[in-house]
């Protein structure tokens, strides 16, 4: 399904139509414009006239439902509590600060979603074009398997295994001191706030200006004959020994936060909750099956010349693959991945069979609440809309940079 | 070009037609009562999942507290407990279903609220079902009251209004919990019984289902206090006046059977041979109560007859006679120390 979803605007081959020189209009076309122009106006009105009366539909049978419309609802203070939330968020806070929280919890899954399953997706499709035959068969297998179970059901096989393989909270796994293996979450220790920590991202801040100067610096002595031996280490120095410096001065205070068993449940430090962890496995695993056929396809598509003649230009298979072979096959893996990272946002609202709260936990929640279906509903239409629209403009925009340039 | 224009022209028009006609139909005025009437099917919606509420059994046969309630009105209005067609809802979707006309009943142990019955415009009958939200807790966690749960990690059912009532009593007492939310009770307890929770909250008489369903039920406390009260009752949407009174009085009258001794077993007996004006008004003997209301004269014993007395529908889904055994506590008569009353049948 990931794949052959519509969408994904700008093809490989949209670079080249657009570069093209437009044709001079034929005499007669003009004319026949008119009555083009004439169904597009109509259609558009009826297009207006449905929705008006769905609309009015609605209106008159909610009035007549004598059920409250509107979005006032959104200012009321929300009876609920949520498992999880990246800002302060409590029963009493406001609904639209509940939609905030799910708004918020669907970005951070989506987000290390699309990450993860890109790396992982990289991984299995170079596994599987890998010489080793055994490595090639179990990437295969992999895509297999992930790609043909229904992610609703991965995803309750891992809250299944994690809430019931992981030990209570009171028996928990520690494989490192201040780590924490529950079914009730991963507890990790943070480090805690230190007056030098300001100074180190001073630092920080401060290599990561000076590492692309480095960089261009290298490149435009490379370019005068003088070539420096490793400009990427010298880059690389330039963006981590400052900090390093500032952390080492400040005397390097690394006491962490580490958490603690009080009462029923671990207080202080990271936590990752079960649900969180198995949407994030779920979606990964799954969304990754896709990508690494994708890049699969990507690659093999590059033609074997290509590969042929870097070899017999002397480069080691790495290079060939990282210098030739990769960017060419972006601009043809681009435009489904985009489609995937879109399937994968999207998806993650399967989240609410396993009570990750994300945006449509929350919308169902308020929604048995307040009784705003129809406003809840549109809510989560407009957010996923709106995501969408970003996510597919962000890499028709990589898309567009990655598209062949005719010198 | 023009020729298509025109066909989607007509398509659309043809298509707002459609819609415009179904409006016609939606806001069409008039009692549910002489829609079911007219129809000859009940539509009710309930659970499918919870034995002695609502469930749905592996040869397709209903049962249950809730499923009997709808079984009753369809033999109080259409005489035939069998004419119910039942939907099983979640949560989410219930009020929706409700107000869309997909059902008329919903009785799904609803709680009764004021901001639902006063904002979603809806009429609540009964209550049928008096209870309150407990909680079940681990033995080993030591826990014998609520106020012991501060900073515990409680199983809650996603949209019900068992949330609101948690985070609300937390908020009040100045303890704080974090949820761990399901989308169905049967997941809900699983997380509860894999110690993913150290509590989990719902009306007591489900967490003993689900104690005595458990592997081992000596490990589960149900804790006394209840942090709330809950009338449980079926729901009809408001602008049925009809069908609200026969519904409520048909509540009524089951209780009302209940006190006159009036059993599922005697029921034709007492019609046939009963001199107590009382009975005889009530079985449809005497009077016209059942026509002047649009219903059969005898509904009541039709009602009766199919699924008996409250005391008797109590017992049999969820009582001493079910397998769950709660106890009546406050849905034992009035007269035996419960809240279960009725008005007078005169």
């Amino acid at each position: 399904m990931a794949v052959i979803d519509a969408g994904g605007e700008g093809g490989a081959g949209h670079g080249a139509r657009g570069d093209a020189p437009r044709p001079a209009r034929p005499p007669g076309r003009r004319r026949r414009r008119r009555p083009g122009l004439v169904a597009q106006v109509l259609f558009l009105l009826v297009v207006a006239a449905l929705a008006w009366a769905v609309v009015q539909t609605a209106a008159g049978n909610l009035d007549r439902l004598s059920v409250h419309s509107g979005y006032g609802f959104l200012w009321e203070k929300a009876p609920f509590e949520l498992g999880e939330s990246l800002i302060p968020y409590k029963a009493g806070d406001s609904y639209l600060r509940a939609f905030e929280v799910g708004v918020l919890n669907t970005l951070k899954v989506a987000f290390l979603g699309i990450l993860l399953s890109t790396l992982l997706g990289l991984v299995v499709a170079l596994g599987q074009l890998s010489p080793s035959v055994v490595l090639a068969r179990v990437c295969r297998s992999y895509v297999e398997v992930a790609r043909n179970v229904p992610l609703l059901l991965q995803l309750i096989f891992w809250h299944t295994v994690l809430t019931r393989a992981l030990p209570p909270v009171r028996r928990a796994l520690s494989p490192v001191e201040g780590v924490y293996l529950t079914n009730r979450g991963v507890f990790l220790p943070v480090p805690l706030d230190d007056p030098a920590y300001g100074a180190v991202a001073a630092a920080a801040l401060a290599g990561a200006l000076l590492a692309p100067a480095v960089w261009l610096a290298c490149r435009r002595r490379a370019r005068l004959g003088r070539r420096v031996a490793h400009p990427l280490r010298w880059t690389l120095a330039a963006l981590l020994l400052p900090p390093l410096a500032a952390f080492l001065a400040a005397g390097a205070p690394l006491a962490v936060e580490a958490p603690q068993l009080r009462g029923f449940n671990f207080v202080g430090g990271l936590t990752v909750t079960p649900e969180l962890l198995a949407m994030l496995l779920g979606l990964t695993i799954y969304t990754a099956a896709f990508n690494a056929e994708i890049i699969r396809a990507g690659i093999l598509g590059v033609p074997r010349g290509q590969t042929e003649a870097a070899i017999a230009l002397g480069l080691t298979r790495p290079r060939v693959m990282r210098l030739v072979v990769l960017p060419q096959a972006l601009r043809i893996i681009l435009p489904p991945i985009t489609n995937s990272c879109l399937n994968l946002t999207k998806e993650s609202s399967l989240a609410v069979a396993i009570g990750y709260p994300e945006l449509v936990r929350v919308a169902n929640v308020t929604l048995t609440q307040t009784g705003q279906a129809i406003e809840c509903i549109s809510i989560i239409m407009l957010v996923y809309l709106i995501l969408s629209l970003i996510t597919s403009a962000l890499l028709n925009w990589m898309n567009a940079r990655a598209r062949l340039v005719a010198r | 070009m023009i020729r298509k224009a025109v066909a989607a022209g007509f398509a659309a028009a043809a298509l707002a037609c459609t819609i415009g006609s179904a409006q016609a139909e939606g806001t069409g005025k008039g009692d549910l009562l002489d829609a079911i009437k007219a129809r000859g099917e009940l539509h009710c919606g309930t659970l499918n999942y919870l034995p002695g509420v609502g469930f749905l059994d592996d040869k397709g046969q209903w049962s249950g507290f809730d499923v009997d309630f709808c079984k009753a009105a369809a033999a109080a209005i259409l005489g035939d407990a069998s004419k119910v067609r039942f939907t099983a809802l979640t949560g989410a979707q219930m009020f929706p279903a409700l107000q869309s006309g997909e059902i008329d009943i919903l009785s799904r142990s609803v709680t009764d609220t004021i901001s639902r019955e006063t904002k979603l415009g809806l009429d609540f009958i009964g209550p049928n079902h008096l209870t309150g939200q407990g909680f079940m807790v681990h033995k080993s966690a030591g826990v014998t009251d609520v106020k012991g749960l501060d900073g515990a990690t409680i199983c809650v059912l996603a949209g019900t209004v068992t949330e609101g009532y948690l985070a609300d009593w937390f908020r009040a007492h100045g303890m704080s919990f974090t949820p761990a939310a399901a989308e169905n009770s049967d997941q809900m307890f699983s997380m509860y019984f894999d110690d993913r929770c150290d509590a989990v909250t719902m009306e007591p008489p489900y967490l003993a289902i689900r104690r005595s369903r458990s592997a081992d039920p000596a490990a589960h406390v149900i804790l006394k206090t209840l942090i709330a009260k809950s009338f449980e009752a079926p729901v009809i949407l408001e602008g049925s006046p009809k069908l609200r009174e026969v519904l409520q009085w048909m509540h009524w009258g089951m209780v009302t059977a209940e006190e006159l001794g009036i059993t599922s077993a005697n029921a034709a007996q007492m019609k046939a041979g009963s001199k107590d004006p009382v009975v005889r008004r009530f079985l449809g003997v005497e009077g016209t109560i059942g026509q002047d209301m649009g219903v059969p004269n005898d509904w009541m014993l039709q009602v009766v007859e199919a699924v008996g007395n409250y005391g008797e529908m109590y017992d049999r889904n969820l009582g001493k006679d079910s397998k769950l055994g709660v106890p009546r506590g406050m849905n034992a008569l009035w007269r035996d120390g419960g809240a279960m009353i009725a008005p007078g049948w005169q």
